[in-house]
Formats: C-alpha cells, sequence, structure tokens
C-alpha cells in the first residue's frame, strides 16, 4: 500500500512540475484548478453556500477590504489573508477547516502563493472564451498542423516521436475508427502494394464514403442521447424510436453539416415549414424515460423529462453540468439556477403527460415515419387488396416500418415556466422567461429566444464550446483520450487541455470548414501524429504514462460493438444491412423474464442474428449483458464518456458467448474452405483477425496447438460435434469436423487475442 | 520442444505451463509504472481516511417493493381504536401520497391483522408472522425511524441504492468495491442474486447493482438462478477442462509476445483476467453447488432451499459468498408490493423468509462469521396506515415517511431498538434515520469514511450519500480499539 501510494504521489508530483515550474503560474492552468476544487463550494458562485460573503472566483470580491483584513493583495502573499489561512495550522482559522472534504497539498499551497506573489492576475476560464486562431509552430516533423502542436510539445519533453505505423496496423486502425470494422484483406493487399503518395489517403477517402461509416458515428452519437428501445421504468415496454436512429445515420452518411445536424436535431419542428426528416430529428429529446408506474404523480416526472432535456443539451453541445443548477446556483461554473429555468423554459412546452400506465409504442407528441409514404402504401393495399385477412396482414406489415415516432411540438401557448425550490416539481416560486446563460455570448437580434435561437447560437461560430466540445470528443474516439481529458466536462471544473492551441485550432478550423465533420476526422487521421507506430519503451511509459504528449500512436481498445461487430465481419456471418428496426440476437435465457414477467425475449433467427451491434435492441433496465460487459454505458441517462474496463467477465464472453463460439466456427471453416494446408490455414486466420502477418514463433505455436486438439477431436469425434453445434449457422458439410473443431479452437484464440480487441 | 499429447479428462496441465505474470525483458520500473497504469491502482479514491472497520463483509437482504411495518416489525395498536375511521389530518399533515390512494374518498385506517410477540431478554416485538427471526430478537437492532423521500418503486429503490432517485449513480455495493476491492482472489466482489416473490411484482433493474459512473468493473455480477451462474461461465459443450486450460496457455504466451513488442502493460492485464476468468469458472459452480451442505444445515435454511433461485436457496449462497470472502452480497427478494389482499398475500411472503433469514442468522454465528459480517434486512419504503382497498382485500399503499430496517452482526448493538414512530406509524417520532444515514451507517461499519469516499466524475465529486447522511452512532456497539 505505502508503496503504492507513493508511487501515486510521485506520478502526481510529476504532472504538475510538467505544467508549472516556478517561473510561471498561469490562472487558468494552475490556480484554477485549485480553487475550484477546495474553495468554491463556500466561495464561489452559489449565493447559498457563501461563507462570509466572500468569493475566490472574482478579483473583486477577493480583493475586497473588510475591516482591515484582505483575502487576496496581489504582489503582497504576507499580507494576505488567504495565504495566511492556507498556511495555518490553527483549527480556527486554517482554510480548508479541517472538517472539509477537500484539503490542499504543499504543492498546490505553493502555487496559490507564488500566484499571489505575481501579482494574482485572474483570467476568465479558457472554454468560455472564444477561441482565437493560434500560431502554427515552426517544426520540421509531421504532415500537417496538427504535428507542429505536437511536435512543439514533445520537444519541451524532450521526447521524439515514435516512427510511422506499419501499414497494417494503419489500415487497421483507421478501418476500425471510420467504419467500426476491420478492413478486408483484399483492402489491405491494395493499400500494401499502393506506392503512391496518397496511398493512405486514398484509404481513407474510401472509408469515410462507406455507408458503415454512418452506423459507426450513430452509434457513438446514441449515447449522449441516451437512445435506447423501451421506456425505462417500472415494465418497461418496448418504444419504436429507432426510426430517429435511421435519421442518425443518413445523417453521418450525408455529411450533413454539424450545425444543421445541430439545429436540426434541437428544433427541426421550428424550422419554416420543416420536412418530415427536420421533424423525425427531434426525437433527439424524446430519448428520455418516460414513467410508467402505477401510482406515479403526472407533473413530478413531466418535470424530469424537461430537466433531462436541458442536462442533455448541454452536457452533449456545451459539455456542461447543467444538472446542478437545477437546485441552487452552480458551485462552479457561472450559471445561475434562474438561467437553468429559463432553458427549460425552452423545453416545457411539449403537450406531454409525465405518467401514462404501462405504455407501450410512442406516447404523443408523435408523428409516423415518412407518413406521406406510409399514406401512398396505405392507399395501394386498399386499392388492390379486398377487406380480408390478407389486407390486414399487409397493412400490419406496413405499420411496423412505418411506427409513430415520439418528437418534439410545441403547444400554441407555451406553458409558464417557473424556478422550482430545491429542484422540486411541487415547490415553484418566480415565474422564468427563456433565456440563455449570460456568461457566454449571446445572441445579438431582439427577438425573443425560443428552442430554434438556442439551437442557432450553439452553432451561430462564436459559442466558445460548441466546437471545442465537439473536435474533442471526435478526438477522443480517435486517440482514446481527448485534448481535455475531461471530455464530459469543460466548466471550470475541467482537465487542462494537453495541447490547447491545437484544441482551438482544431475548433477554429472545423467551424471554418462549414461544420464539415468528415473534413475534420479526416485532418486527424492524415496527420502523422495519428499514424505513429503505438509501441512504448521505458522512456515513453516514465515521461508520457497516459500518452497524453503523444509520443506515439494511439492504441484504444475497440468499443463493445465493435468487438461483436469485428467477430461476425472477419467469420463472414455479417449482415451488413443498413437501419431498421433493433433486433434480438442470442441473449442468456430468461433475462429479461426473471426480472419481470411482462416482457418476453423472442430471440431473431436466421440473417438477423448477424446484424451489427448498434442495432441490439435496448431494453433500459435490462441492458444487453454482452454490450454492458464491454462498457456500454447506461442509456437510462445521458452519457457522453465510455469507460474501458479489462475484467474477467470480458475473457468469459468472448470465449464462450454463443456469438463468438459461432464466429469461430466460421472463420475456420472461411479457411479450411480456402486452403488445404494447415498452415496456410492458419496464415489466413491469423491475418484476417489481425490484418498482419503471423511471426514464425506465433505461426509455430499455433500448429502445434491446432495437432494437440485435432488429434483429441479426432479420438473423441462426439465432443466435436457437440462444439460445432452452438450457433444456428449450418455446418459446411464439406469439411472434415474434427478439423473443423480444431481450427475453430485456434479461431476462438485469434478473437481473444489482446492485440484483435485493440487497433 | 515437448510434443504434448491431450487426454481426455486429463488433469495434470490443468495449471499453466508457464507461471503467469514472469515475462517481459522491461524490468521493474516497467512493473512499478503498470500498476500505475492499473485501474486497480489510479481509481483507488484519493484520501479515503479508513474508520475502524467493524464488518469485513456485508449480506443485504433488500426486500423490494415495501414491506408493511405495521404488520411486521413496528407494532401500532391505536390503530385497532381507530379501525375503519379517516386518518387525522394532524398526521396525514398534507404530505403527498400517490396516485392510487389519492384518489379514493377516503383514507380509512387499517388495523393490523396480526398480533405482536415479545422476544429474547431484549423483550423485542416482531409480528406473530416473523416467529424465527423473533427467536434472534437478541442480535437484532431495529431501526424503527427509517424515512426516505420517493413515493414510487423506481425512484424509491434506485434512492436506495444509489443515493439518488434517478438512474446514472452507482449502487452502494459499486462504491463498496471502488472504495475497499476485493478480499479474495477468484470470485467477484460485489454479487447480487435475484428471487421471485408474489405476483406481480416490481421489477429489478440492472442498475441496482449497477456501476453508474464508476467503471463498469465495480457493477455487482449477478448469480443467476437459472442456467451458467453468471453471464458466459460456462465453456462450450464439447470444450473440456483440459482443452480450454490448452486454449488458454496458447492465448497467454501469445499475449506475451505481444507485451515483449507493444510493452504495452494493459496486455499484462489482460492475461491476468483471463486467468482469473479461469479460475472462477472453478470457483462458482463449486460456489452455487451446495452438494456439501449437511442436511442438519440445509434444513436450518427450511424446505425451499432445495429450489434454485428461492429466497432460502439465495440465503444459503450468501453464508457460501461470506465464507469465500465475498465483500458486498446482496439479495433482491421480489413481490411486497402489498395494495392489496393484504391478508393472504402478506403472510406468504413474510413465512418465505422467516425461516431462511433465522437460518442463515443460526450458520453465521455458529461457523463464528456473524462477528464480522454485517446483515441488513429491508424494503424501499413502508407500508400506509389506511387501506387502499376495501373489505377482505384490502391493502396498503406505499409509504415514504417511516418504516423498519433490521441490522444484525458486526458492529451493531444486539436487542436494540433506535428511534420509533407516531401511533399510526405514519411519521417518525424521534431518532430519524434517512436512507443516506442508513448508507452512510453501512459504510462506517465497513471502515468508510462516507464523506471521503468520492469520484470525480462530470467536474464535481461525487459520494453515495451526496450531501447528506451521518452515520447513526447510537446502533453501534462500543470499539474496543478506542
Amino acid at each position: 500500500m505505502t508503496f503504492r501510494r507513493t508511487l501515486i504521489a510521485l506520478a502526481i508530483s510529476t504532472a504538475i512540475s510538467s505544467t508549472a515550474n516556478s517561473k510561471d503560474v498561469q490562472y487558468n492552468r494552475d490556480v484554477l484548478p485549485i480553487l475550484s476544487a477546495n474553495c468554491f463550494a463556500c466561495h464561489g458562485a452559489d449565493r447559498v453556500t457563501r461563507q462570509a460573503d466572500l468569493r475566490l472566483d472574482q478579483a473583486e470580491s477577493a480583493f475586497a477590504n473588510r475591516d482591515g483584513i484582505t483575502a487576496i493583495i496581489p504582489g503582497k502573499p504576507k499580507q494576505s489573508e488567504v495565504v495566511t489561512r492556507i498556511f495555518s495550522n490553527n483549527p480556527d482559522n486554517q482554510m480548508p477547516p479541517p472538517d472539509h472534504d477537500q484539503q490542499l497539498t504543499n504543492a498546490e499551497r505553493q502555487i496559490l502563493k507564488s500566484w499571489i506573489e505575481r501579482g494574482a492576475r485572474y483570467e476568465k476560464h479558457w472554454a468560455f472564451v472564444a477561441p482565437i486562431n493560434p500560431a502554427v509552430p515552426k517544426t520540421r516533423w509531421g504532415t500537417n498542423e496538427i504535428d507542429s502542436f505536437v511536435f512543439a510539445r514533445l520537444k519541451q519533453e524532450n521526447l521524439r516521436p515514435q516512427t510511422r505505423a506499419t501499414r497494417e496496423q494503419l489500415i487497421r486502425r483507421a478501418s476500425i475508427d471510420i467504419t467500426g470494422l476491420p478492413p478486408t484483406l483484399d483492402q489491405v493487399d491494395r493499400f500494401l502494394a499502393d506506392e503512391s503518395p496518397d496511398a493512405f489517403e486514398n484509404i481513407v477517402d474510401e472509408l469515410l464514403t462507406s455507408p458503415q461509416y454512418g452506423e459507426r458515428m450513430a452509434n457513438w452519437w446514441l449515447d449522449g442521447a441516451h437512445y435506447g428501445d423501451s421506456h425505462g421504468y417500472d415494465n418497461d415496454l418496448e418504444n419504436t424510436q429507432w426510426p430517429w436512429r435511421n435519421w442518425v445515420i443518413e445523417a453521418f452518411n450525408s455529411n450533413m453539416p454539424f450545425n444543421d445536424f445541430t439545429i436540426e436535431q434541437l428544433a427541426g419542428d421550428l424550422l419554416p415549414n420543416p420536412t418530415e426528416s427536420q421533424i423525425l430529428a427531434t426525437a433527439f429529446n424524446r430519448n428520455n424515460r418516460i414513467q410508467t408506474e402505477d401510482g406515479a404523480i403526472d407533473e413530478e416526472w413531466r418535470t424530469e423529462y424537461v430537466i433531462d432535456r436541458v442536462e442533455t443539451m448541454g452536457a452533449v453541445w456545451m459539455g456542461l453540468t447543467l444538472g446542478c443548477c437545477r437546485c441552487h446556483d452552480h458551485k462552479y461554473d457561472p450559471i445561475s439556477q434562474q438561467e437553468f429555468y429559463q432553458l427549460f423554459a425552452l423545453f416545457n412546452n411539449l403537450d406531454e403527460k409525465g405518467f401514462i400506465n404501462n405504455l407501450r409504442g410512442a406516447a404523443e407528441p408523435r408523428i409516423r415515419y415518412k407518413q406521406s409514404l406510409y399514406e401512398q402504401q396505405l392507399q395501394d393495399i386498399q386499392k388492390r387488396l379486398p377487406d380480408n385477412d390478407d389486407r390486414k396482414q399487409k397493412i400490419t406489415e406496413l405499420d411496423t416500418e412505418h411506427p409513430f415516432v415520439m418528437i418534439m411540438r410545441d403547444m400554441d401557448t407555451p406553458r409558464t415556466a417557473r424556478i422550482l425550490t430545491r429542484g422540486q416539481y411541487d415547490a415553484p416560486s418566480e415565474e422564468v422567461q427563456p433565456g440563455l446563460p449570460s456568461v457566454l455570448p449571446g445572441i445579438t437580434e431582439d427577438a425573443p429566444v425560443d428552442r430554434l435561437a438556442m439551437a442557432r447560437w450553439l452553432v451561430n461560430g462564436r459559442h466558445p464550446l460548441t466546437a471545442r466540445v465537439f473536435v474533442n470528443r471526435i478526438w477522443e474516439q480517435l486517440f482514446g483520450t481527448g485534448i481535455v481529458k475531461t471530455s464530459e466536462n469543460l466548466g471550470i471544473q475541467s482537465d487542462w487541455p494537453s495541447h490547447p492551441k491545437l484544441l482551438d485550432w482544431l475548433a477554429i478550423g472545423f467551424t471554418e470548414s462549414g461544420w464539415n465533420i468528415k473534413q475534420l476526422i479526416k485532418t486527424i487521421i492524415l496527420s502523422e501524429t495519428y499514424q505513429q507506430d503505438n509501441r512504448v519503451d521505458t522512456l515513453r511509459l516514465q515521461r508520457d504514462p497516459e500518452n497524453r504528449l503523444l509520443s506515439r500512436g494511439p492504441r484504444v481498445r475497440l468499443s463493445a460493438e465493435a468487438i461483436r461487430d469485428q467477430a461476425l465481419f472477419v467469420s463472414g456471418l455479417l449482415n451488413d444491412q443498413l437501419g431498421g428496426p433493433s433486433i434480438h440476437p442470442y441473449q442468456p435465457a430468461g433475462l429479461w423474464e426473471e426480472v419481470e414477467k411482462r416482457g418476453t425475449y423472442q430471440q431473431d433467427h436466421g440473417n438477423a442474428l448477424y446484424r451489427r451491434s448498434l442495432y441490439i435492441t435496448i431494453r433500459k433496465t435490462v441492458p444487453p449483458p454482452e454490450m454492458v460487459i464491454f462498457d456500454l454505458p447506461s442509456r437510462e441517462v445521458c452519457n457522453t464518456k465510455r469507460t474501458h474496463t479489462n475484467t474477467p467477465l470480458q475473457a468469459l464472453a468472448l470465449q464462450n458467448n454463443i456469438t463468438y463460439v459461432e464466429a469461430s466456427r466460421k472463420l475456420a471453416e472461411r479457411v479450411l474452405l480456402q486452403s488445404s494446408h494447415t498452415e496456410a490455414r492458419i496464415k489466413l486466420a491469423f491475418r484476417m483477425a489481425t490484418q498482419r502477418h503471423a511471426t514464425a514463433t506465433e505461426l509455430n505455436l499455433l500448429i502445434r496447438g491446432y495437432h494437440r486438439r485435432l488429434s483429441f477431436f479426432k479420438e473423441f469425434p462426439d465432443e466435436a460435434a457437440s462444439f460445432l453445434e452452438v450457433g444456428e449457422s449450418p455446418i459446411n458439410p464439406d469439411v472434415d469436423r474434427s478439423e473443423l473443431a480444431a481450427m475453430s479452437t485456434v479461431a476462438s484464440i485469434l478473437l481473444n487475442l489482446d492485440e484483435t480487441l485493440y487497433r | 520442444m515437448i510434443k504434448r499429447q491431450l487426454h481426455h479428462e486429463s488433469d495434470q496441465i490443468l495449471n499453466s505451463r508457464r507461471t503467469f505474470l514472469t515475462s517481459t525483458a522491461n524490468g521493474l520500473g516497467m512493473c512499478a509504472l503498470a500498476s500505475l497504469l492499473n485501474e486497480n491502482c489510479s481509481a483507488f479514491p484519493p484520501r479515503l481516511q479508513k474508520v475502524e472497520p467493524r464488518a469485513k463483509r456485508v449480506i443485504y437482504l433488500f426486500q423490494s417493493g415495501g414491506p408493511s411495518h405495521c404488520d411486521l416489525f413496528d407494532p401500532k395498536p391505536a390503530l385497532n381504536t381507530h379501525a375503519g375511521k379517516e386518518l387525522p389530518d394532524s398526521i396525514r399533515k398534507s404530505q403527498r401520497i400517490t396516485t392510487m390512494t389519492s384518489k379514493q374518498d377516503s383514507l380509512p385506517v387499517l388495523p393490523s391483522p396480526y398480533k405482536f410477540e415479545h422476544h429474547g431478554e431484549s423483550g423485542i416485538q416482531l409480528s406473530e408472522l416473523l416467529p424465527q427471526i423473533g427467536n434472534h430478537a437478541d442480535d437484532l437492532c431495529l431501526i424503527r425511524s427509517m424515512h426516505t423521500e420517493a413515493i414510487n418503486h423506481d425512484p424509491a429503490i434506485t434512492f436506495f441504492q444509489t443515493g439518488f432517485q434517478l438512474a446514472g449513480r452507482p449502487s452502494i455495493g459499486a462504491w463498496v468495491s471502488y472504495g475497499l476491492g476485493t478480499i479474495n482472489k477468484d470470485l467477484p466482489t460485489y454479487v447480487a442474486l435475484t428471487s421471485q416473490g408474489g405476483n406481480g411484482s416490481q421489477p429489478l433493474y440492472s442498475r441496482l447493482w449497477g456501476s453508474g459512473f464508476l467503471p463498469t468493473k465495480h457493477a455487482g455480477v449477478k448469480l443467476r438462478n437459472t442456467g451458467s451462474p453468471v453471464f458466459y461461465l460456462a465453456d462450450p459443450p464439447g470444450i473440456k477442462r483440459h482443452i480450454r486450460r490448452d486454449m488458454l496457455d496458447d492465448l497467454g504466451e501469445l499475449n506475451r509476445l505481444q507485451l515483449d513488442i507493444v510493452a504495452n502493460p494493459e496486455i499484462r492485464n489482460r492475461i491476468e483476467q483471463y486467468e482469473l476468468a479461469f479460475r472462477m469458472q472453478q470457483s462458482i459452480p463449486e460456489l452455487a453447488d451446495i452438494a456439501d451442505e449437511t442436511e442438519e444445515t440445509l434444513a436450518l435454511y427450511g424446505p425451499e432451499v432445495t429450489q434454485p433461485g428461492t429466497f432460502a436457496r439465495n440465503c444459503l449462497l450468501a453464508r457460501r459468498l461470506a465464507e469465500r470472502d465475498v465483500r458486498f452480497i446482496q439479495l433482491f427478494h421480489m413481490g411486497w408490493d402489498h395494495h392489496t389482499k393484504l391478508k393472504s398475500l402478506l403472510p406468504k411472503l413474510a413465512t418465505s423468509i422467516d425461516q431462511p433469514v433465522s437460518g442463515l442468522l443460526t450458520d453465521l454465528k455458529r461457523l463464528g462469521l456473524l462477528e464480522d459480517t454485517l446483515v441488513v434486512l429491508c424494503g424501499e419504503f413502508g407500508r400506509t396506515a389506511y387501506s387502499q382497498s376495501p373489505g377482505d382485500n384490502a391493502g396498503r399503499d406505499h409509504h415514504p415517511y417511516c418504516f423498519t430496517s433490521l441490522l444484525a452482526g458486526a458492529g451493531v448493538k444486539g436487542g436494540h431498538v433506535h428511534g420509533s414512530t407516531d401511533d399510526f406509524g405514519y411519521n417518525v417520532a424521534d431518532n430519524p434515520v434517512h436512507v443516506h444515514d442508513f448508507n452512510a451507517t453501512v459504510l462506517h461499519l465497513l471502515g468508510i469514511d462516507h464523506e471521503q469516499l468520492t469520484y470525480k466524475y462530470q467536474g464535481r465529486q461525487y459520494r453515495l450519500t451526496d450531501v447528506h447522511g451521518n452515520p447513526v452512532q447510537e446502533i453501534l456497539t462500543p470499539n474496543i480499539t478506542t
């Protein structure tokens, strides 16, 4: 324990010294995190909890003389009460008080002291100030500006970039990042043979135009929206929101600019003469859970849905935790409770119910998916078929293809919005008008604020957060960690960016490109930084343990969805049908029934079993375990950041889940049919799983293991037979059963390799 | 290289060819950094100052649906005097009630159909429906002054488990896993078991044992009643243990080769997790298989113990988990939501827990496990003093303003009653214990200061008890060391 603690302390002190040496103390980078974590709870923005009427988040209050005592006197630490208090051992006046949750370290005390010594210069929180185009450092390494920023930082730390990754690594990395699927061997071979200087760029372009790109991006977007296929409370019956998922896939695939993408989802219904698609987009804000438990109070839950929308908008677009202001002024960020309810007013005008007993399908307000097409086809059926069972059947099918979808639609007369005391639905106080937080640059026009105005404000190009939050999250997708590590929060409590100027350069570039998402991704992927090899060594591990400095290429574990999709893809099972209703693949029997008797799980059969994972039904109270085990976040609430864990349950799932046992068999079958030599077969399987050639050592090891298990299965054919029966896909009659079983064990090992789970 | 031959049911190679954790040329510096990068390490909460731990582990018997405190744990003879009369406004105090009974014309007082009996030297009164639990009265600590905030099941049970009414926060077991880590080497830290009660049970949601915003490895592992006890635990048919070992050795070897090249410590972690998974494939079926229990032991838990999935069986499994040092063991028992037909439904449920809970306490005590195991029994709220349905169909509605929880074992006073309610069992009369206080107490008994167990998420230090809660000092046994 002591040893471990020491190591942590060591690592922390290294991290601090690398950003703040004694010559250079910056408020935002060095001082603010300390004040924010330790002092602002009692001496910050919240009026209610403020002590001694002292604010340390504003110079005016901190520098004010109170009966001869001044908290901070710039340049005079010894006369500053703050310094006296933080260095005091007297429990009566030491700060933070001895019983406070947070206590300062010595290093932190020294930073505060030297900041005051150097003039105690306050700065507005960097993320609340619009980015200014930074000067690009002049360096000789790299392919674009990203590399200049990264190289300059590495140079400061006496580190050098890693060499470029192998082409196999590169195409695997880019393909999985862009499409969520590994490349085909044909793509790999073409890339290896392509000697043109544009070879990698061509591959990236090809990947960005594939329809699988939209699926991969939608998959990511659904977390923040907390999309799921059920209502999320009580008996948790299914909804029919999947058409909105189609909308997201199509929007990404058509490279809809992010400003339109934003406006349509937040306020498509308020656009002049909105199209069906623009209204469908607003289903984004109907992914909230709906209370279906008998006895619930309608207004209590309707209020929750409105709050959920405000919190989700704040988290997804601004990286802010607006939910804190539900009950009180924000403790850290300068956003008041009143401002929270001004945003609340924008989402408060739906004619919706808070409680609907046993709700199944879509609640009002709702539209039919592709209404005009639906009506046309309905008329066609009615014209064509007499009123009989056949006609009823056709209409039922049509209804399933065109379900009702919950969308945003404001009432003609808006509801009065009031501040809710302590955030409680039954404690309304003063009335508020719609409005936007004053700390962020506002809207210039005088028109009243509505949801549409709010959406436009987010993407007006002057909003300091929207572009930064978005590019940071894209960066996190591609590098595993954002430039701001706390990608879920860019408020005052956020981490200092590893490369602040790079973040601003990307944000400005993104806005100026017309919010072009594909171009942003392409720019990052074509950087030399992204293309580095991901090997580490002792020096890099010591100086850059988390790869925040980017001294090597990113090594990122595949998402839950990509792990399953990859297995289906390399085994040839994947059904690449785009869009449509959610699917019900293999799931441990009885899972739904043992917690809730009313909803039975009806597993699909045939081709539907092998569709991509983003289509798997998510029943919010019983999410699919094979996804959850690999860190699918709860879709009950907004979540913009996934964790990456490494657990024994993952090992069990990859070895024993029907999906992976079956995928191993099909991958084995593929290679058995393609070649008649064991060595060639195993070589091929290895390459399909990892895209690279196995080394001689690896190959020998796998061949020996294959033969050991082959002789076992030959001796015990019944064992081979029962092993091969796992999964519903048929066994090819042309292959030898013992060989197939033994090769399946090899394939299973390959699908379990750490390397296969990463890219 | 020696060519190995695999034989059916051969045990000789069940051990890894190579002791795992040996490889790598990078030496100690690498190991140290590996442990730094390892989540086990970096996720350790900062500044967690432990208080003296009294309990090493917890067995938490959650009775989902809201057991009726005034029919089971908190005798209210005054209800008889007021039978059928309207609940006085002075008691109701305009507090909110659910829309199931707010729609009723009246709120007539419903006396308990059950007698209460004094038990043990302490003389604690418990319902005649719980005679065997009554035999343990002198080991029990009742908190009769519990209160909560929500009036519906989902928010109330979520609040109890996570300290917040809405989804998204870690459950108490996940917090404990994060704060204290594991004390065994081949089983999860937090195990959840569910059992069915009566008809029309409230559903149980995965979030109740979920990890919320904590890394998912802290989520409770659900031990299932049917099929494989843990998801994907069983090898596929035809893959015998020695074949799995053989495959795992190849996999480990290939991963180690990769570790030597890429040198990323996460690969080493992956190898370890596969070895742990292999051990779990042995340890979990052993745990779930009760064949080695004596007739006498089985008899303690009552006749239902032979049926997998029953509350009785899960109580026995809880003891087996406790023996194996699983830190947080939580049983969820459905079916306590008695809006109607209280008289026919409640005795059935009460009977289904009476002997198993009694058996569990006896069993833990005779094995010496009760000394360092905290046993908890509670539901998400109580039930109303007034009747929801008329006549023989009478039942009770949800009641958050007071209810009872039971504790026993490590660190809590036996034969003790804390707090009380008014004559109607409607409001707390003295020593109120809020859910946050209760959770703070459970953490305290485990040696955790609930204010120190924090996790930074979305820019804020979160904790199980939000910004509230005080451990209930009055129920704790005197600390030996202080």
